[in-house]
């Protein structure tokens, strides 16, 4: 695992998500599994490719995922649609786009392939082999977990 | 970088993003700080033509979009006109496409996420003639 990765990462995701919903983001304790933690319903697929390749998974369960897309749009959503999932999406985008704009001004050769977004039922991420890190974090609109499984040249 | 203190200032501008989201979310943001959308194009190819029948004193256009994509519709646009003012509006992820567009004309880039006072002190800076440069809010 490029350890040099995980912390931008985490960091331009509270980054972003600070400044889009305006509120409070608190990163919990960072844990290590050989498997992603994807028991929400709702997944932001970012993956990764250059001087590691690799794939991030923000995973949240169908509230949240309602919950940010209402802080985000300043509407009053009650399910996952369309609209949801563009929101989501465009959040999405700016998750990796900034990620990927820390990673390069530190030296790294890297680019993001367009982020996806998927409910539950359509996820079949890819992991085999790799280690996984596990990061909580919590916001008013919920619980957003981050999963990092990122390859070793 | 922290936004200076700005006053609202009426502006007509088109928002181009292939994003549904997003066109709204920035649609937004020009009502909150006193600008008019006057048109919306969800490609490059919707914005030229849109551009051509609106002419608008701004355009905030996203710089990745299927069909055509903002660095393309930059150069086509400036064409038509060479004083047209173009904002890049996009996440930070290829600098090297933000340089380009700089490179080609447009006036400036406002990297998502953005806040409205934020966006208010660029497009004023570029109405007003301000000097082009590249940053994030």
């Amino acid at each position: 695992m490029r350890y040099e990765f995980i912390n931008p990462f985490v960091d331009t995701t509270i980054r972003v998500l600070d400044s889009v919903l305006e509120v409070d983001v608190n990163r919990g304790d960072m844990a290590l599994s050989d498997s992603y933690d994807l028991n929400g319903d709702v997944s932001i697929l970012i993956n990764l490719r250059g001087d590691t390749g690799g794939c991030i998974v923000v995973n949240m369960d169908q509230r949240t995922a309602i919950n940010v897309y209402n802080v985000m749009a300043m509407e009053d959503s009650c399910a996952i649609n369309d609209f949801t999932l563009d929101g989501l999406m465009e959040l999405a985008n700016m998750i990796a786009g900034n990620a990927i704009s820390v990673l390069n001004e530190m030296g790294f050769d890297m680019d993001v392939m367009p982020p996806i977004v998927v409910t539950k039922i359509q996820l079949t991420p890819e992991c085999e082999g790799r280690e996984v890190f596990h990061v909580p974090l919590y916001t008013e609109c919920g619980e957003l977990i981050m999963n990092i499984s990122l390859e070793t040249h | 970088m922290q936004p200076k203190t700005v006053t609202k200032r009426k502006f007509r501008c088109i928002v181009v993003d292939d994003s549904n989201f997003a066109r709204k979310r920035i649609s937004k943001a020009v009502a909150a700080i006193g600008g008019e959308v006057i048109g919306e194009a969800v490609n490059g190819r919707e914005a030229i033509d849109l551009f051509a029948k609106v002419r608008p004193e701004i355009v905030l256009m996203d710089i990745t979009m299927p069909e055509m994509d903002g660095i393309e519709t930059l150069k086509h646009i400036l064409a038509k006109d060479p004083e047209a003012k173009v904002i890049m509006v996009s996440s930070v992820g290829h600098k090297e496409m933000v340089w380009k567009a700089m490179r080609i004309g447009a006036k400036h880039f406002i990297g998502k996420p953005f806040t409205p006072t934020y966006a208010l002190e660029v497009i004023s800076s570029v109405l007003e003639g301000g000097e082009q440069c590249a940053t994030s809010s």
